[in-house]
């Protein structure tokens, strides 16, 4: 049951999480929060200022908030999903969605379920 | 588009690229799969379309994207084919040189997919093949290399600090990735697109772009015919690979400029040093090597004088800093893509056509670094009250329709 809830792509995760200087948030919304396999690989760090004004990496520990609970993670598992799957990745053209955005929907349009998803643009 | 309809022919092209890429054997594909090798050679011999478990399998097991294995366009372009002869003859380090091929195709694979997405065409106008003469080699390359410098509107005299996007402009597109150290680089001509070059990252900015001033030579005398290039080449390198050499040396260091800078340092204090000869290589971005022996070979200083500076076994980096030369870096030769190719994939997310995720697989970076780069490639615009705004750039929008309206 897993898009019964809310969905975040990997884009809305890494603005959500500079904005709020991590998920703990997600938590106090008394949600279930998942993200797609794909984005536990793309989402690998954020950026934050060091005092001096210097941009520093963190390692963003997705393995580490799937653990906690704060988020789930989710692939394609019936066949109607994974046939839905392969097909958003074969869409051409604008919105094409990359794997994240494709497993989603699939899941999505498999289990008959309404996505709630953040698409947020990032902002610079 | 559905699954059904993806060109079953484009497709197993890509699934072979991507199992090569891999290093992964047909038969430990089957394997995953779960199915005979016999059946596995029908998914890529395009009789039999992978079921979609099976691709989504596949594309875990080479690790790469379902969409790009998926992209709706003409076939890939298969180098393999184009460089066996070259990777049958390869001395040992196979497993290198194919990994090289690999990057490779994938960099003008997506070049090319950039290309059709912006519906941005590259030149064609690819400069004039030219037919090695009978007679020196080494004078002829010479002319060669006098004749596209004034071709390309790079005077008789000065260094090439832009060697890549000179070249770009001429059909020239050159990738930079690590590859093994032994490998300097390769290149292969693809019709309708260009002279697509892969040079070596490890290897030192002065190595690089002779290596990419080589590789032009290849283009200008033996378009047609792929190759690579090793760091320490056969004993004795047959005629193209001299043509290729000379060019090189000649079109970085070309005489007319070589002369006048030698005979100013020679005239200002009387003679010309081995700190001269560190500053005059600085100056035309080359290695201290090549600086030398074009001096030997256009009779400026002895020869045998790079083999006395060797056998003094001071290293090279001890004579720069003697002869206070700092360390510079080089952006032109060591972006791992052309500018132009950069420019494509930020218009390409700018238009909505491609997502943040797939940017960054083009962009080889991670999200935050494409980014950073898309804000780069914003210019900085002024809203009229003074206020400075990001203003995306748009390749595709014509200055000439708005002029007409």
């Amino acid at each position: 049951m897993w898009v019964d809830d809310h969905i975040i792509d990997c884009c809305s995760l890494l603005n959500l999480y500079t904005g709020w200087g991590g998920l703990a948030e997600l938590r106090e919304l008394r949600r279930t929060w998942y993200v797609c396999e794909a984005v536990l690989n793309e989402a690998e760090y954020t950026r934050e200022y060091g005092a001096d004004g210097v941009p520093v990496l963190i390692p963003l520990d997705m393995r580490g908030l799937i653990q906690s609970g704060i988020l789930h993670s989710a692939r394609p598992e019936t066949e109607a999903e994974i046939d839905d799957y392969v097909n958003f990745a074969c869409v051409p053209g604008v919105n094409y969605p990359d794997r994240s955005a494709s497993i989603i929907l699939s899941g999505a349009i498999g289990r008959k379920s309404p996505v709630k998803s953040f698409w947020i643009c990032p902002v610079s | 588009m559905k699954y059904e309809s993806v060109d079953l022919a484009g497709l197993a092209e890509r699934l072979i690229a991507a199992r090569r890429a891999a290093n992964v054997t047909q038969e430990a594909a089957a394997k995953h799969l779960n199915m005979s090798r016999p059946t596995f050679i029908a998914i890529e011999k395009a009789v039999r379309r992978p079921r979609p478990e099976e691709l989504v399998k596949l594309a875990e097991l080479y690790k790469e994207s379902l969409n790009k294995l998926l992209r709706d366009d003409p076939r890939p372009p298969q180098l393999r084919p184009q460089l066996r002869s070259v990777l049958d003859l390869a001395p040992g380090g196979q497993r290198e040189l194919e990994e090289a091929v690999s990057l490779l195709s994938a960099y003008i694979d997506d070049y090319q997919y950039l290309e059709r997405l912006v519906e941005a065409k590259s030149n064609t106008h690819f400069p004039p093949q030219v037919r090695i003469a009978p007679g020196p080699i080494e004078r002829f390359a010479e002319h060669c290399a006098q004749e596209e410098r004034a071709r390309l509107n790079l005077g008789a005299h000065q260094p090439i600090y832009n060697l890549r996007r000179v070249l770009e402009d001429a059909g020239v597109h050159v990738f930079v990735d690590k590859l093994d150290s032994k490998l300097a680089g390769l290149y292969v001509f693809v019709s309708d697109f260009g002279h697509c070059i892969l040079v070596n990252r490890v290897h030192p900015k002065e190595r690089r772009r002779w290596t990419i001033a080589h590789e032009y030579g290849h283009f200008l005398a033996e378009r047609d015919r792929p190759g690579v290039d090793y760091l320490r080449p056969m004993q004795r390198k047959p005629e193209s690979e001299r043509f290729a050499d000379s060019f090189a040396a000649a079109f970085l260091m070309p005489e007319a400029g070589i002369q006048r800078r030698f005979y100013e340092e020679v005239e200002r204090s009387g003679d010309f040093k081995v700190g001269d000869l560190c500053r005059m290589a600085d100056y035309f971005a080359v290695s201290l090597m090549a600086m030398a022996l074009r001096l030997e070979s256009l009779g400026l200083i002895p020869r045998g004088s790079w083999d006395q500076i060797c056998e003094s076994r001071v290293p090279v980096r001890d004579l720069k800093q003697e002869a206070g030369i700092q360390p510079s870096q080089d952006h032109d030769s060591f972006e791992p893509y052309p500018q132009r190719y950069k420019l494509l994939a930020v218009q390409a997310f700018v238009d909505e056509k491609i997502t943040e995720g797939q940017l960054a697989k083009l962009l080889r970076c991670s999200r935050l670094e494409a980014r950073d780069i898309v804000e780069q490639c914003s210019e900085i615009g002024d809203d009229g009250d003074g206020t400075p705004s990001r203003v995306p750039l748009s390749l595709t929008h014509s200055l000439l329709a708005v002029a007409a309206r």
